[in-house]
């Protein structure tokens, strides 16, 4: 396991994720998943299309069940929220600490901006877990249960997941803006230490948000969406 | 409506275009044109008014609609319909643009006047149609233009360009606030 690390520690963020902690020793990939209780196939799935962009095996990643993909997406949102969100705010704080006076303003307009963009991540975050997630569970208990009745069916006709589908496109175009206009409309800092740490961990929030917005849009919405089919019996 | 815009301000007045020139460019802040006085060929005149006044704001009044062409020359540009406020609003950018000696850093200067324009209300929060009501041109052409300031800018959602606009001093973050 600390040789995945070692590859690519962009891949610590996705260990938390498991409830993976540090500290394996010689432990191999298998072994720390059996501690931690963690699916190894789904495991090695989710590290490997985050480490390589070009491998996204979408049929294996659909054979996991539902409730499985759910939780590594309801991680994901706590990390965002818990820990990345936080993260630039205090950045942006520490940023504004540099300008003097007479361009504060300038990083209070990033502040709204960054303020409006967590926002959305917010509504868009409540929204599945509130709503989208509840739904799926339902339909997928009912379907494990084989008790399909008018309910479900009724249900299915009002909620189905293609409203949920694309809704990312918002998100992901206001973190390219935000980016743009630090590196290039803002005036400069005294020096750059602040605006290259925020700058990076926009970058790595965008990167995180691009794989989740892909397990979402290419894994749980088609699973979803064959669910709907059989209950509509199409 | 001028001296409301900033106190320490004097006038001078012409009648003829021609008049204008008799003046010089240092005394020259702001100059503002009635499009009625401009003898054609228009452009010619207009060349004539930049070179002798390289350094001024240029503001232009009109009832009519403008040709494209025109619109590069003028830092602002006040139409007939234009409400007490827009007008006022106006003049503020171009006395702020004098005020903050216009050498921001972050130079606006890849945008072209109309692009800025077309900005100015994107991020007023006017639409398409609005926008194009406004100045005259089709909403097909608004979306254009839209689509060279993002491409240019690098700013694609409303609330970027707004802050985009407010960094530039296109609009004054008092504006945003409407």
């Amino acid at each position: 396991m600390a040789k995945v690390i070692h590859t690519n520690y962009l891949l610590l963020p996705i260990l938390e994720r498991f409830n993976i902690t540090l500290g394996f020793g010689e432990k191999s990939i298998l072994e720390v998943c059996t501690d931690h209780k963690v699916n190894v196939e789904f495991f090695l799935e989710i590290i490997n299309s985050f480490h390589d962009h070009n491998y996204f095996p979408e049929v294996q990643l659909q054979s996991f069940p539902l409730r499985l993909i759910i939780q590594y997406i309801q991680k994901s949102h706590n990390y965002y929220l818990n820990t990345k969100i936080p993260q630039i705010e205090d950045l942006i704080q520490q940023l504004k600490s540099l300008y003097k006076e007479s361009q504060k303003k300038q990083i209070v307009l990033i502040e709204k901006f960054f303020q409006e963009y967590k926002e959305e991540i917010f509504t868009h975050i409540q929204n599945e877990e509130n709503d989208i997630f509840p739904y799926i569970l339902t339909i997928d208990h009912a379907i494990s249960q084989k008790r399909i009745d008018e309910k479900i069916k009724k249900m299915v006709h009002e909620k189905s997941i293609k409203y949920f589908i694309d809704t990312h496109t918002n998100i992901e175009d206001k973190l390219y803006d935000l980016k743009n206009i630090i590196i290039k409309y803002l005036s400069p800092a005294k020096d750059n230490s602040i605006s290259n740490a925020l700058l990076f961990e926009l970058f790595r929030l965008e990167r995180d948000l691009n794989d989740h917005a892909r397990i979402e849009d290419k894994v749980l919405a088609p699973k979803v969406q064959f669910l709907e089919s059989q209950i509509l019996g199409k | 409506m001028i001296t409301s815009v900033c106190n320490d301000v004097g006038f001078l007045f012409c009648e003829e275009f021609n008049d204008i020139f008799q003046y010089k460019q240092k005394d020259v802040q702001i100059l503002i044109v009635d499009q009625k006085l401009i003898p054609d060929p228009c452009i010619y005149c207009l060349d004539k008014i930049k070179n002798s006044f390289s350094e001024s704001k240029l503001v232009m009044i009109t009832d009519e609609k403008i040709p494209d062409n025109v619109f590069p020359y003028f830092d602002e540009i006040i139409t007939a319909d234009n409400t007490e406020n827009a007008i006022l609003s106006k003049l503020f950018k171009v006395y702020n643009d004098i005020q903050s000696g216009g050498n921001d850093l972050a130079s606006n200067s890849q945008l072209s006047e109309r692009e800025k324009g077309i900005l100015k209300l994107v991020a007023l929060g006017f639409t398409n149609k609005e926008i194009g009501e406004k100045l005259f041109i089709s909403s097909h052409t608004v979306i254009a233009h839209r689509k060279n300031i993002t491409a240019k800018l690098g700013i694609k959602t409303i609330a970027g360009l707004t802050v985009y606009a407010v960094l530039n001093r296109i609009i004054s973050s008092e504006e945003t606030k409407k």
